[in-house]
């Protein structure tokens, strides 16, 4: 797709990371009742982590931990409250208006809902050409040879090209989706839920897709999901989120073979599965997970570890200090102060 | 099946829609049964025909749509003899139900006092003083921590596993025979989908309640269901007992359905997937419906239907079964 001398053209960076992130905090202010009384919403806590060329990071956790947010981070849609977002060796979080309109090229998103992320009243060839038009001085012609190029590279065939969004199915308006996202050759997509609301056989065939799309172009993939079965498949390393702070970070065998946070260990007793016995498993999961309640309120995070009011093994210490992500083998690190304790 | 009467009979229903001068059919020629105390499971992706079938039973099928049986019956009762008034009082009262969506299912202007109360007002008498104890009561049956509190909360107040757990409350409130629960635990997060499961099971078992569970999640079912429907655009595939269906598929929708999942995966990285999509309203081929994706498909797939054949314990409808001899 890109030769490493158009690459050079548009960075000089020797960095080994496509992505960086050093203490990321994001704050919202929100106003708590009628009578706006202010509050912040800590939506993101002190996120640390990078990425490599051709790498697979996956981003996992529950409703409300931050993924999303993080992701609005890291694709340059918001200013953090504080820390680095760092892509391809650039700051992007100290850069001018300029060099920050260059590195957007270079991180791009696939959403969610197919259904609300293209234009219903652009036909597919439009959509894909878009950004060719906005950010190259390529000509009509070429714009349209590499729209069509894309489209064949994700599976649709010519005739798409001239059809509009409501005459695909949810999971060919993916791929069209993805198309849309590497017409630029970005080096970094930010794929947000991208199989969460498609059905399972086609599932299967958007990530076997974005595999493909990885192995020959080496673009890198921030990967969110709340789906660990999805996340087993495609990450190279996971991190665990919960209430906007990092659990745990790992490589992808390691996090699963050998899980070392408490809500970790509770994500993956959670996660049905078909080889499971029936009934009295469930039930037997269930308790051995133990998760009792559900997420506190952002508004008002626990003091300490913000998972202790749903940990199994939470203690009096665990209130008072903020646990920080200690090394738990090689790359793999947790942030839980008994994790030694409870092997 | 069962040597008493089922529960629930359903024989050949077909939904249709129509639609110009022809007509989408959403489910097609479906029949089972669901004994008393069974846990049967429903599997299918979008426009399986899943839901329209949850919906036929409760009589929920609006117009145009048109529904056909030769049999729905309840407890022995014909459900398409009854007035429309008998229906409804069967439905909330033997009959529960569950959707996916609890902040869409709940008023959002009453409190949930209220609403729970007025489920019970609808087939039990008592005073109102009964009736909130009896609130209270089922609340606490759902495991909502701090119940006398959270009676005089409105929905939005609720988070969504809570909400859930409301909706779970209202559908037994009647002491319920059956319950339908259409995609109960899909909008909840994982470690909140357990709980709700193993609370649906509990409850299911304390009162010998048939739970009929809908699910495009073929993990939910293979945990909670006894038996298993396997739809693929408006008809059954596969029927079989949960442990016969995922060591040993019959059809090769649910071997392709189990084989896409991630964890069936391991080792290799791609994963295994059909082509192509389901067949739409206009595109229904003339043989068996998944002929154009299936990879085992014949001449005699493409040129008939199959109907469902016994194989083994389970049914399936193909004439070439796996693991067993072609249909004469």
């Amino acid at each position: 797709m890109t030769t490493p001398a158009q690459r050079s053209e548009r960075s000089t960076s020797v960095s080994p990371w496509v992505l960086e992130t050093h203490g990321l905090k994001k704050h919202y202010a929100v106003a708590a009742g009628v009578f706006g009384k202010r509050a912040t919403v800590r939506a993101l806590e002190d996120v640390s982590l990078a990425l490599a060329p051709a790498r697979t990071l996956a981003v996992v956790g529950e409703s409300g931990c931050g993924k999303s947010t993080l992701a609005r981070q890291i694709a340059m849609l918001e200013t953090p409250t504080a820390g680095r977002v760092v892509v391809a060796g650039v700051d992007a979080t100290s850069a001018d208006a300029a060099t920050r309109h260059a590195l957007r090229k270079d991180v791009q998103m696939v959403f969610q809902n197919p259904f609300a992320s293209l234009n219903p009243r652009k036909k597919i060839g439009q959509a894909l050409e878009e950004p060719l038009a906005i950010n190259t001085a390529l000509t009509r012609a070429e714009r349209g040879e590499r729209g069509r190029a894309m489209l064949a590279r994700v599976g649709l065939s010519a005739e798409h090209y001239r059809r509009y969004p409501h005459m695909f199915s949810g999971g060919q308006r993916q791929r069209v989706a993805i198309a849309r996202a590497l017409m630029l050759e970005p080096r970094l997509v930010i794929a947000d839920e991208p199989v969460s609301a498609l059905d399972v056989s086609v599932q299967a065939q958007v990530l076997n897709l974005l595999m493909d799309l990885q192995e020959s172009t080496g673009v890198a993939y921030v990967f969110i999901s709340h789906n660990l079965a999805v996340v087993e498949r495609i990450a190279d390393e996971v991190i665990v989120m919960y209430l906007g702070r990092v659990m745990e970070r790992a490589p992808k065998a390691a996090l699963f073979a050998a899980p070392r946070h408490p809500y970790t260990r509770a994500l993956l007793a959670s996660t049905p599965r078909v080889d499971a016995a029936r009934g009295e498993a469930a039930l037997a999961r269930a308790a051995r997970s133990a998760l009792a309640g559900e997420l506190p309120s952002p508004l008002a995070p626990p003091s300490g570890c913000v998972f202790r009011t749903r940990c199994p093994y939470a203690i009096a210490r665990c209130g008072e200090v903020v646990p920080p992500l200690e090394p738990a083998g090689a790359a793999h690190a947790a942030a839980c102060i008994r994790q030694a304790e409870i092997g | 099946m069962n040597a008493a009467p089922a529960l629930l009979e359903v024989d050949r229903l077909t939904v249709e829609f129509p639609a110009g001068d022809t007509s989408l059919v959403a489910v097609d020629d479906v029949s089972f049964a669901v004994g008393a105390g069974e846990v049967v499971g429903i599997v299918g992706e979008s426009g399986s025909g899943k839901s329209v079938t949850a919906l036929s039973l409760l009589g929920l099928v609006d117009e145009p749509g048109r529904v056909h049986a030769e049999r729905l019956a309840f407890a022995g009762r014909d459900l398409q003899r009854m007035s429309a008034a008998e229906r409804r009082a069967l439905l909330g009262g033997e009959i529960g139900m569950i959707f996916q969506d609890p902040m869409t299912s709940l008023n959002p202007s009453f409190t949930v006092a209220f609403q729970l109360m007025e489920a019970i007002a609808l087939h039990e008498r008592g005073s109102r003083r009964a009736r909130r104890a009896r609130a209270l009561e089922l609340l606490k049956d759902v495991e909502i921590a701090d119940a006398e509190r959270r009676l005089e909360v409105f929905p939005h107040q609720l988070s969504g596993g809570m909400s859930q757990r409301v909706m779970l409350a209202m559908a037994i409130a009647c002491n319920p025979r059956l319950v339908i629960a259409d995609e109960p635990t899909t909008a909840l997060d994982v470690t909140v989908q357990a709980q709700m499961l193993a609370l649906l099971l509990r409850l299911q078992r304390e009162r010998g309640m048939a739970l009929v569970l809908i699910t495009h999640d073929l993990g939910v079912v293979a945990e909670v269901a006894q038996r298993v429907l396997v739809m693929y655009a408006g008809q059954i595939v596969e029927s079989a007992t949960a442990a016969e269906l995922f060591a040993t598929p019959r059809h090769p929708y649910t071997e392709a359905l189990l084989a896409s999942l991630p964890e069936r995966n391991a080792g290799n990285r791609r994963l295994a997937s059909l082509a192509g999509v389901v067949p739409g309203a206009y595109d229904r081929p003339a043989g068996c419906l998944l002929s154009p994706r299936c990879p085992y498909v014949r001449d005699r797939c493409r040129a008939s239907r199959p109907p469902l054949f016994a194989v083994g314990a389970s049914l399936a409808r193909c004439y070439y079964p796996l693991g067993a001899p072609p249909q004469p």
